[in-house]
C-alpha cells in the first residue's frame, strides 16, 4: 500500500528526502576542514578514501536513496498532470511560493549537478589538465584540484547555480517532510517552515562560500 | 454597478467549450454573485438564450454546492466565504470577472460552470463512516471524549464537502477533503476501531478516483469556507504510518 498511494508515496520522498540532507549536513561539515587549510582539507579527503568498503557501503545507499527520490518524484510529477488535464485560465495563488511549485526542476538541476559534481572530483574526467597539476608531489592533492578548478569563474558559477537550486529545493522540502511523515500541528507548521529557510540558507552559505573563497580571493 | 463578464460556456461532458462574454448591469452591491448571474440568466431568457448553468442549493454556506472559480480562486478571493456568500462589493466597478468550472480530473464538467462531485462521495463510502449497531439511541456521556479532542474533531467536521481545495490544488489532491474525514473520526473513540482500515482504504480510493498528490502548496486551505487546517492532512499522514505498522487481523 506504500507504493499505491499518494500518501505512501510522499512518505518515501519525505524519508530518502531527508536521507538526502543528512547526507547533505554531513557533507557541508566535512567541507568546513577547508578552513584550518590545505593539509587538513587533504587529510580529510584522505581519511575518507581509507574507509575503504564502509565508504562503498554508503555510496551504495546514497545511490540508492537519490535514484528512489528521482523515480518518485518523477513519478509523482506525471501523476499530478495527469490529475489536473486542464488548467485555469486565469489562476492565482494564494500560497503556493515559487520554491513549492518548482520542486521537481530544482530537483532535476540539483540531479544534473550531482552527475557533474561526480565526475568533476570523484571520477576525475572533466579537468585532466588539473589533476595532472594536481598530483604532483607523490600524493594527490584535493585542495590543489579544488583551487585550480574554481579558478575557473565557470565552474565556480556552476557550484554556485546548483547550490541556489539545493537553496530553492530545500527551503520547501524541509518543511514538507515534517508535513508528510505527520508531526505538523496547529503550531508547528510556522516554526517549521521559517527553520526550513534557516537551514537551507546555512547550508547555502556554507557550501558557496568554498568556491567563492578560491574564485574570488584566490586562496 | 456594471461588470463584463468572462464565462465558462460548455454544452455538455465531452464538448468543447469556451468563454463568452456578457454584460452585467444594474447590479447591486449587497447582492451575491449567485445572484448577479441569476439576472444575467433572466435576461438571457428573455432573448431567447441559453442560460449559464451552475449549481446553488442552500445559499447561506452551508450546503456546499455552489463552487465558482472567481479570477483565478475557488470561491473567489475574501476568506472563508462560498460563493453563495460573495457580495459583489468585492469587486470594482466596470471590472472584467472571469468566471470558470472547477478543474480537475476527478471532477468532470457536467454543463458550463456546473461539475460532477461524485468522486467526493465515492470518496467518502469507501471508510468515511463508523460502523454501529442498530437499535436504541446509547446513553449519552458513555464513551468519555476530552474537550480538546471534540473540538479538533469538530474542526475537522466543518468540512461542507464543496471540492474547493481539490480546485486550488494545482495537483487536483483531494488531501484536505480526505485529511478532514480522516481526522475527524480518528480523533474520536467511536472512530478508533476502524481507524487503520479507514485511512487505508480512503486513502488508497483517492488515488483510483484519479485526484493528485499533494506537494504541500497549502492551496487548499487558502480557498476552504471552512478554513480547515492543513495540519489535519499531517494526521491523516500519521494514521497512516500507525497503520502501515499495526498487524492485520
Ligand atoms: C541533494 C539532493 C536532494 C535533497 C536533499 C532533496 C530533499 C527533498 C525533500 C526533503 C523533499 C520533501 C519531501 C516531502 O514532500 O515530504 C523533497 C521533495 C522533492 N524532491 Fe528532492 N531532494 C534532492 C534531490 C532531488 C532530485 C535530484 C530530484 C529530481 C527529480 C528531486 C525531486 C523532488 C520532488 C519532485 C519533490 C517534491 C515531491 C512533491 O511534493 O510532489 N529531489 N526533496
Ligand atoms: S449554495 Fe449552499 S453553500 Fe453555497
Amino acid at each position: 500500500m506504500i507504493w499505491q498511494t499518494s500518501v505512501g508515496k510522499k512518505l518515501l520522498m519525505a524519508l530518502t528526502g531527508i536521507l538526502m540532507l543528512l547526507f547533505l549536513v554531513g557533507h557541508t561539515l566535512g567541507n568546513l576542514s577547508f578552513y584550518w587549510g590545505a593539509d587538513a582539507l587533504n587529510a580529510y579527503a584522505e581519511h575518507l578514501r581509507a574507509l575503504g568498503p564502509l565508504l562503498w557501503i554508503e555510496r551504495l545507499i546514497m545511490a540508492g536513496v537519490l535514484v528512489l527520490h528521482v523515480a518518485l518524484g518523477i513519478t509523482l510529477f506525471w501523476e499530478n498532470s495527469q490529475a489536473k488535464p486542464v488548467r485555469y485560465a486565469k489562476s492565482r495563488y494564494q500560497e503556493a511560493g515559487p520554491a513549492s511549485r518548482t520542486m521537481f526542476y530544482t530537483g532535476l538541476v540539483i540531479l544534473a549537478f550531482v552527475v557533474y559534481h561526480l565526475l568533476h572530483f570523484t571520477v576525475r574526467v572533466t579537468n585532466p589538465a588539473i589533476y595532472e597539476a594536481a598530483s604532483g608531489e607523490g600524493h594527490f592533492g584535493v585542495y590543489r584540484m579544488a583551487e585550480m578548478s574554481f579558478q575557473s569563474p565557470w565552474i565556480s558559477l556552476i557550484y554556485l547555480a546548483a547550490m541556489a537550486a539545493v537553496l530553492i529545493h530545500l527551503s520547501h522540502g524541509v518543511g514538507s517532510f515534517f508535513q508528510s511523515v505527520g508531526w505538523n500541528t496547529d503550531w508547528t507548521k510556522a516554526w517549521v517552515n521559517t527553520g526550513s529557510y534557516v537551514l537551507a540558507g546555512i547550508l547555502f552559505a556554507t557550501l558557496v562560500s568554498i568556491p567563492a573563497a578560491f574564485c574570488l580571493f584566490g586562496m | 454597478m456594471e461588470f463584463l463578464l468572462r464565462v465558462w460556456r460548455q454544452a455538455g461532458p465531452d464538448a468543447p467549450g469556451g468563454f463568452e462574454e456578457y454584460r452585467a448591469r444594474d447590479v447591486k452591491e449587497d447582492m451575491s454573485i449567485l445572484e448577479m448571474l441569476d439576472q444575467v440568466n433572466q435576461d438571457l431568457v428573455k432573448e431567447g438564450r441559453d442560460p449559464i448553468v451552475f449549481e446553488s442549493d442552500c445559499r447561506e454556506g452551508i450546503c456546499g454546492v455552489c463552487g465558482l472559480v472567481i479570477e483565478g480562486v475557488p470561491h473567489g478571493e475574501p476568506k472563508k466565504t462560498t460563493t453563495c456568500e460573495l457580495r459583489m462589493r468585492h469587486f470594482r466597478e466596470g471590472q472584467t470577472i472571469t468566471i470558470e468550472p472547477f478543474r480537475a480530473g476527478a471532477l468532470p464538467i457536467i454543463k458550463d460552470l456546473m461539475v460532477d462531485r461524485t468522486a467526493l462521495d465515492q470518496l467518502i463510502q469507501s471508510g468515511g463512516y463508523v460502523s454501529s449497531r442498530t437499535g436504541s439511541s446509547p446513553e449519552a456521556n458513555t464513551i468519555p471524549v476530552a474537550k480538546q479532542d471534540q473540538e479538533e474533531a469538530m474542526d475537522a467536521a466543518e468540512c461542507i464537502g464543496c471540492g474547493a481545495c481539490v480546485a486550488a490544488c494545482p495537483n487536483a489532491s483531494a488531501m484536505l477533503f480526505t485529511g478532514a474525514k480522516v481526522s475527524h473520526l480518528a480523533k474520536l473513540p467511536q472512530g478508533r476501531p476502524e481507524a487503520a482500515r479507514r485511512v487505508t482504504a480512503m486513502t488508497g480510493r483517492m488515488q483510483e478516483l484519479g485526484f493528485g498528490n499533494c506537494s504541500n502548496h497549502y492551496e487548499c486551505q487558502a480557498v476552504c469556507p471552512k478554513d480547515i487546517h492543513v495540519k489535519f492532512i499531517s494526521r491523516m499522514n500519521r494514521e497512516f504510518i500507525k497503520a502501515l505498522f499495526k498487524k492485520k487481523n
